[in-house]
């Protein structure tokens, strides 16, 4: 039975400069919801989710009639100031979907950074150490955390001379400012749960040279961790991104990725700078595809990296090392997820969670073994 | 008890000598775009003069069409929003609709292209009809070039169509404002 809770969505920006997206709660199927979008958290225009859209109905969302697609109204349209787009349900006030629109490159760097400090300015008055650690969440909104953490975050690095602060957009390889490839139907969704924008950035760059040969896309799951990972959509074009402000947690998070994914395989990748091949990755595919009703789960080799074996029953090796910490068919995943209550912890407790979930619903597991990265291989955070 | 909409709990609306009265109104959220056709407004508020709803879509069916509005009273200023797109062709290069609220002649446009449209117009507060916690405004179109396009060889459908409704949204409207462009 569905979590009457559970709420599905997502929300894309249109070339147009429009809005669209759907918005789906399982356990109201055929309700149609209200969604309210807002600029810088205040709200600018709301819409009845009820457009039929043919992916929604082949994927099982209720009749499809759950899409929508709107512009913000005039007086509401920032235009070419930053700003950032979120989309919730009206009722339960749950957000499924952020964007973070940088003005549509219009606007000098300038005079962005500017406005970013402008805004940022009005929050003068609180703890700008609590500000830039992002841990004054209950006193400032999300939008000018995220400004005001960024500003901080170049302004610390022009202060320092260091390198580590920079701002994500300024730090975007080359190779990556095309954007990743378009891959218009995956067959993996590699979900990556960002941590610091920078380590979230290098593990983009890893990633991407083997997406289009293994049909993959790359979903990044922002828990809120750092503020300036909200940068990283804008800087690195056809980059999936998602952040739930409202329940802030990996599980919750991993939940909406697993709802938003479009490949048939969904793995959950760590944070290990590796840089896996395009067979490696098929490689899991066709592991998943062989067993869809398994969960794969990672032994930790790969990052132990221990002289001999643990005597584990491992049944897929992989021939370079991704990274991977759980694997699965996304209907799987989906039905994992669904109904359980999300309970607060990082990245791994989250795991352990959905593994825990699957062996009680008896989905049998199997342990992925990965070689060794290579020597440079640390562990990132 | 009423809710916003002068329903009962049972569905019935509570009605009075007043034609307005009489016809389920389509309650309206200031802000909020309802879509035409099945899946949101059905045929909420339509009191003659329409075909059945469609998929995302609802045309007109004649030469005038009626719908019931409500909003929360006292209604504000307001823009009203309607999108959707004319029925214009070859042999039939044109279409007017004219509308009329409460009986008030409020809005007139031209249409000689097929593509998106938008029509446009603000509503004072002094044209709602006040009724309990509601104001009610019947909003008259009239499309004098409606057609049938088995008339004109442009397909079997009998009806008699002049505007393809999508979208309706009533905006909250600053005093004194214009509307926007």
């Amino acid at each position: 039975m569905s979590d009457p809770a559970a709420l599905h969505g997502d929300l894309q920006e249109r070339a147009d400069g429009g809005f669209e997206g759907w918005c789906w709660a399982p356990g109201r199927p055929a309700e149609r919801l209200r969604v309210d979008l807002l600029v810088n958290g205040s709200p600018a225009a709301s819409m009845i989710a009820a457009m039929f859209r043919r992916d929604l109905f082949v994927r099982g969302c209720g009749d499809g009639r759950h899409g929508f697609a709107l512009r913000l109204p005039e007086g509401a349209d920032p235009g070419i100031d930053e700003c950032l787009i979120t989309a919730q349900e009206h009722r339960s006030g749950r957000v499924f979907g952020q964007i973070l629109r940088s003005g549509g490159g219009r606007r000098p760097p300038g005079l962005t950074r500017v406005g970013v400090l402008a805004r940022s300015a009005e929050a003068l008055g609180l703890d700008v150490a609590a500000l830039h650690a992002g841990s004054d969440r209950a006193r400032v909104s999300a939008p000018l955390r995220i400004a005001f953490a960024t500003l901080a975050a170049r302004l610390s690095a022009r202060a320092t001379g260091g390198a580590t602060a920079q701002a994500p957009e300024a730090a975007v390889p080359a190779a990556l400012r095309a954007g990743l490839p378009r891959v218009a139907d995956p067959l993996l969704t590699l979900l990556l749960v960002a941590g610091r924008a920078a380590g979230t950035l290098d593990r983009i760059a890893a990633l991407a040279p083997a997406l289009a040969d293994a049909a993959a896309e790359i979903l990044l799951a922002d828990t809120g961790a750092d503020p300036a990972t909200a940068l990283l959509p804008a800087a690195v074009p056809r980059l999936r991104y998602l952040r739930d402000r409202a329940a802030g947690c990996p599980a919750a998070v991993l939940r909406l990725a697993a709802a938003a994914a479009r490949g048939r395989v969904l793995v959950l990748l760590d944070a290990t700078p590796a840089a896996p091949s395009a067979a490696a990755l098929l490689a899991l595919a066709r592991a998943v595809a062989a067993a869809p009703e398994v969960l794969l789960l990672a032994t930790g080799v790969a990052a132990a990296a221990p002289p001999a074996p643990p005597p584990l029953p491992t049944r897929l090796r992989l021939p370079a090392a991704i990274g991977v910490l759980l694997g699965g068919e996304r209907r799987l995943w989906q039905a994992l997820g669904a109904g359980a209550p999300v309970r607060p912890g990082g990245t791994l407790a989250a795991c352990a969670d959905l593994a825990l979930r699957a062996r009680l619903l008896g989905h049998p597991w199997q342990l992925v073994q990965e070689p060794p990265p290579p020597a440079r291989g640390a562990i990132g955070a | 008890m009423l809710d916003f909409t002068g329903r009962s709990g049972s569905g019935e609306v509570i009605g009075s000598r007043h034609a307005v009265d009489r016809h389920p109104a389509l309650a309206c959220e200031v802000g909020v775009v309802r879509l035409f056709g099945s899946a949101d407004i059905g045929t909420q508020g339509q009191i003659a003069g329409w075909a059945e709803p469609e998929d995302g879509h609802l045309w007109n069916d004649g030469v005038e069409a009626v719908l019931l509005l409500a909003v929360r009273a006292p209604p504000p200023r307001l823009l009203l929003i309607l999108g959707g797109e004319p029925y214009v062709t070859r042999i039939r290069p044109m279409q007017e609709v004219t509308l009329f609220g409460n009986g008030l002649r409020i809005g007139y446009w031209r249409m000689t292209q097929r593509a998106e449209t938008t029509l446009r117009v603000p509503l004072e507060p002094e044209w709602w009809l006040r009724r309990g916690p509601r104001a009610l405004l019947r909003l008259g179109l009239h499309l004098p070039h409606s057609v049938r396009p088995k008339d004109i060889a442009d397909g079997p459908d009998g009806r008699e169509l002049g505007f393809c409704f999508r979208t309706l949204c009533l905006q909250p409207l600053a005093d004194e404002a214009d509307p926007p462009a």
